[in-house]
């Protein structure tokens, strides 16, 4: 079986195939580089909350929380904890859990062949039992005890639930208490089955490795698993209603100052991924030069104390649902909000500064070849691309075919008031 | 290509009294200037911590942060860092920029010489009149500044942290926290800040790290272009020195609001030993909380169920090691004898062939992987060279590998207690 090379402008090896079992393989060697990343992904994240079972399909509704438990879950087989033998082999091991994916990651500086070996086999033979799965309670408990105290997460997850009226985006990453307390190793297995499919799942390598060696490993493994021709596995569907369901929240915490977070949600999905992806290049464009630090705008309201330096704008961009957020630590929240609003009326109806624009875009393409510095990023791009049925070298192509009008016509549709939202955290009056 | 797999840190002779590093590399695609100024946690503290500030905010040529964006913009996303940091008991400016290589781009165009123009405006000729900072740009400097001490309450982790190191070094200049007081920030003068920038610039240490696929003669040529119209003085050294004061292990305990409390235990570490020991020292943290294979995660978290996130990190240059855990407000004894429990299981010797072998491993492939990620590697050269023990990356992982089960067992002799803050959560 050959690799096939992909084409790219930055003396780079992409190579890629799919094994027979149907896992997607992504390799991008780099002689001179000690270090190793390997990453399995799995297209099955938080927002998958409900699984079709078996051979009649009927659908399970999956507790809050089901994925990151699983991700957790799968680190512990029979011999004990899978991180003991990375860390035999000098490797670190690691996963997070998404909204739509979750992953799995080792990084070594030696032994890739021992750590891929290790990867494809936890990843790949679950163990779920009745006493283990307690034992994580305790500890995923503490973990979201801790995400409660967070800040930036509450207002954040309360903004979704501004957002959204019944999208499990909605739902907190690690569940709740009560909801994890309901998981059992059989949601658990039947959760595994349905989702952690070769022809769902993709593997990449980065950094310092032989591509013909680790592909036989690779391919030795998939001769042990079973075909899988589902491909990838099917989404929640979008929500029905543009609108957000509340336009306010707020919450109260211990913090120095109030907490501001504006949202806006999708309203043009598409299932088409690389569009997906050029919408949110368009997007994040967009932010950068009306609220970007080399923004006028930005200038004003650094001038005038509604904003400092823990002001960001970002976006995110999914299949069934999508968002763009503007975040700050503000004095005054209300005046905030009304400038923010102010700016991008004024915006649209005036239109993108073409220089800017063209400054921008510089910014991008030197972005994309810095990316590239990085073995962590680089690996994370890879992932992120398969999901969006890309390749990293594509993305030069798609920031190249960017126009002024395209982010003038999405300046005008994504950023209407009709679907913005607010969440504060307010400092606690019986705070020290 | 063996030259692709060690990257030295070479000297250059500048003639002046600023000390400057290459790293020729053709890894990266970019290039990277970093610039290192020492200054001291005794004195002037808010005067060095807002110099980020206002040096962020313009220079004559660049007048405005969008000026100062646009151009790092049109120069292909060149990133400019300007910050202020605490490294043992020094309070050191950190600054630097650095951008893609022109070779990787449609148009080759005199990158880096733009890039460094804009980078030497910005540090030596920041927006000032009549001797002073700008009036209203410094008394909104002062105003975000203190904002930022405000919001370390916000970060539960961080805000435990910095409470435990300020108790158990009040009165040290390690116990002064990096960005300053509040109060001392509402009383810095714009005059009196502009003379510290001078005599910071002039007089104090100044460190320089070139790295990229650059020649000696390019580094030197662009050493000059940035620093040769640079007014120095004599060195100014004057380092503080730490008091060292024995702890009690005493608790401090503070209440919040919180759905779970932030255990941290503080431990003072004399690291002034032989270089076996201090070497040593790295691989005991390792064992004892430096990642999944370690005596706390193991017992604290796997076995106990205590916590979600429990480690030990360790200052070599100040001589501190700290454990933080996130628990349950009840579980405060409990998880603090587990803790203790570890720290005494090493002590005795009780330490298993995997647990040194693991840790070891990781230690190693941790500063392995440092020679992969271009800002590490400056940042690791210059840390080591501050501590004054070996630099190159390879002698020290020949170190870590040397380390015997007898110098752990040894170095704990060097840890003592310090103190230990309990930030504990109430309904």
């Amino acid at each position: 079986m050959d690799l096939e090379k992909i084409e790219n402008s930055l003396n780079e090896t992409f190579l890629a195939t799919r094994l027979p079992s149907g896992l997607n393989v992504r390799f991008n060697p780099k002689p001179g580089f000690s270090k190793t990343i390997g990453i399995m992904g799995v297209r099955f994240g938080s927002t998958d909350c409900v699984i079709k079972r078996g051979d009649n399909g009927d659908e399970l509704t999956l507790p809050e929380g089901t994925a990151h438990f699983l991700e957790h879950k799968l680190f512990e087989d029979a011999d004990g904890d899978v991180s003991d033998r990375f860390a035999a082999n000098g490797a670190n091991c690691n996963a997070g859990t998404g909204f739509a994916s979750t992953s799995y990651m080792f990084s070594c500086t030696g032994k890739v062949p021992d750590n891929l070996r290790l990867l494809l086999s936890f990843v790949q033979n679950p163990y779920f039992t009745e006493k283990l799965v307690r034992k994580e309670q305790g500890i995923i408990q503490q973990e979201i005890r801790m995400y409660d105290d967070d800040p930036d997460w509450i207002i954040f997850f309360n903004l979704m639930k501004c957002l959204y009226r019944e999208h499990p985006v909605r739902q907190n990453i690690a569940g709740t208490v009560d909801s994890i307390a309901r998981i059992t190793p059989d949601f658990l297995e039947q959760c595994y089955r349905a989702a952690y499919r070769p022809g769902n799942m993709v593997l990449v390598l980065v950094g310092g490795f032989d591509p013909e060696e680790i592909l036989e490993i690779a391919l030795d493994d998939a001769s042990n698993r079973s075909v899988d021709k589902l491909g990838l596995s099917a989404r929640w569907s979008a929500e029905s209603s543009a609108d957000p369901a509340s336009s306010e929240v707020s919450a109260r915490m211990i913090v120095a100052r109030p907490k501001f977070l504006m949202g806006f949600k999708e309203s043009k999905l598409t299932a088409d991924m690389k569009e997906v992806e050029r919408k949110e290049i368009i997007t994040q464009m967009i932010l950068d030069i009306i609220f970007g630090k080399s923004s006028p705008w930005f200038e004003s309201l650094y001038a005038d104390e509604l904003v400092d330096d823990s002001f960001s704008a970002s976006c995110s961009g999914y299949g069934d649902f999508g968002f763009a957020l503007l975040s700050a630590d503000t004095d005054k929240p209300l005046e905030l909000r009304d400038r923010l609003l102010g700016i991008i009326e004024e915006a649209r109806e005036r239109g993108i500064d073409s220089d800017h624009f063209t400054r921008i875009r510089n910014r991008y393409i030197g972005k994309y070849v810095r990316m590239f510095n990085s073995i962590e990023s680089t690996a994370y791009s890879f992932l992120e691309c398969f999901f969006r049925s890309l390749y990293p070298s594509d993305l030069v192509a798609l920031i190249d075919s960017v126009t002024l009008d395209d982010l003038n016509e999405r300046l005008r549709s994504h950023f209407d008031p009709r679907f913005m939202a607010l969440s504060h955290v307010l400092p606690r009056d019986d705070k020290e | 290509m063996p030259e692709e797999h060690t990257i030295s840190c070479q000297p250059l002779e500048t003639g002046t009294n600023i000390r400057l590093f290459l790293l020729k590399t053709r890894k990266f695609k970019t290039v990277t200037v970093r610039v290192f100024i020492k200054g001291s946690l005794a004195d002037h503290v808010e005067e060095q911590a807002i110099l980020p500030f206002i040096m962020k905010r313009g220079s004559t040529n660049y007048p405005s942060m969008a000026s100062i964006s646009q151009t790092l913009e049109f120069l292909f996303g060149a990133r400019m860092a300007l910050d202020n940091g605490k490294l043992g008991e020094n309070q050191v400016f950190i600054s630097g920029i650095d951008m893609v290589n022109d070779r990787f781009l449609p148009s080759r165009n005199g990158l880096i010489r733009n890039a460094a123009a804009l980078f030497r405006d910005v540090l030596l000729d920041p927006l000032n009149e009549e001797g002073g900072f700008l009036p209203d740009l410094f008394s909104l400097e002062k105003k975000n500044l203190q904002k930022f001490i405000a919001s370390r309450i916000d970060d539960k982790i961080t805000y435990a942290n910095l409470r435990l190191i300020r108790e158990m070094f009040r009165g040290e200049p390690f116990g002064t926290y990096e960005w300053g007081e509040p109060e001392q920030v509402g009383r810095l003068d714009r005059v009196e800040a502009f003379d510290y920038y001078r005599c910071m610039f002039e007089s104090r240490p100044v460190s320089v790290y070139i790295m990229g696929e650059i020649e000696p003669d390019e580094a030197l040529d662009l050493f000059g272009f940035l620093f040769g119209g640079m007014k120095r003085t004599e060195i100014d050294d004057t380092a503080p020195t730490p008091a060292g004061q024995p702890g009690d292990g005493a608790v401090i305990e503070e209440e919040q609001h919180l759905e779970q409390s932030k255990l941290v235990m503080g431990f003072h570490v004399r690291n002034d030993c032989d270089d076996a020991l201090y070497f040593a020292l790295f691989l005991y943290n390792s064992i004892l909380g430096g990642g999944s294979f370690s005596k706390l995660f193991k017992n604290v978290r796997e076995k106990a169920s205590l916590a979600y996130y429990v480690h030990s990190i360790y200052d070599k240059l100040k001589g501190f090691l700290r454990v933080g855990a996130g628990i349950h407000r009840d579980r405060f004894e409990q998880a603090r004898s587990l803790v203790l429990e570890q720290m005494d299981s090493i002590a005795a010797g009780d330490i298993s062939d995997d647990e040194i072998s693991h840790a070891r491993k990781a230690l190693i492939s941790g500063l392995t992987a440092v020679k992969d990620n271009p800002g590490q590697l400056v940042d690791y050269h210059h840390l080591a060279a501050l501590a004054g023990r070996e630099t190159d990356v390879d002698a020290v992982i020949e170190r870590i590998g040397a380390v015997t089960r007898d110098q752990l067992v040894a170095v704990t002799e060097l840890v003592s207690p310090g103190k230990t803050f309990f930030l504990k959560g109430i309904a």
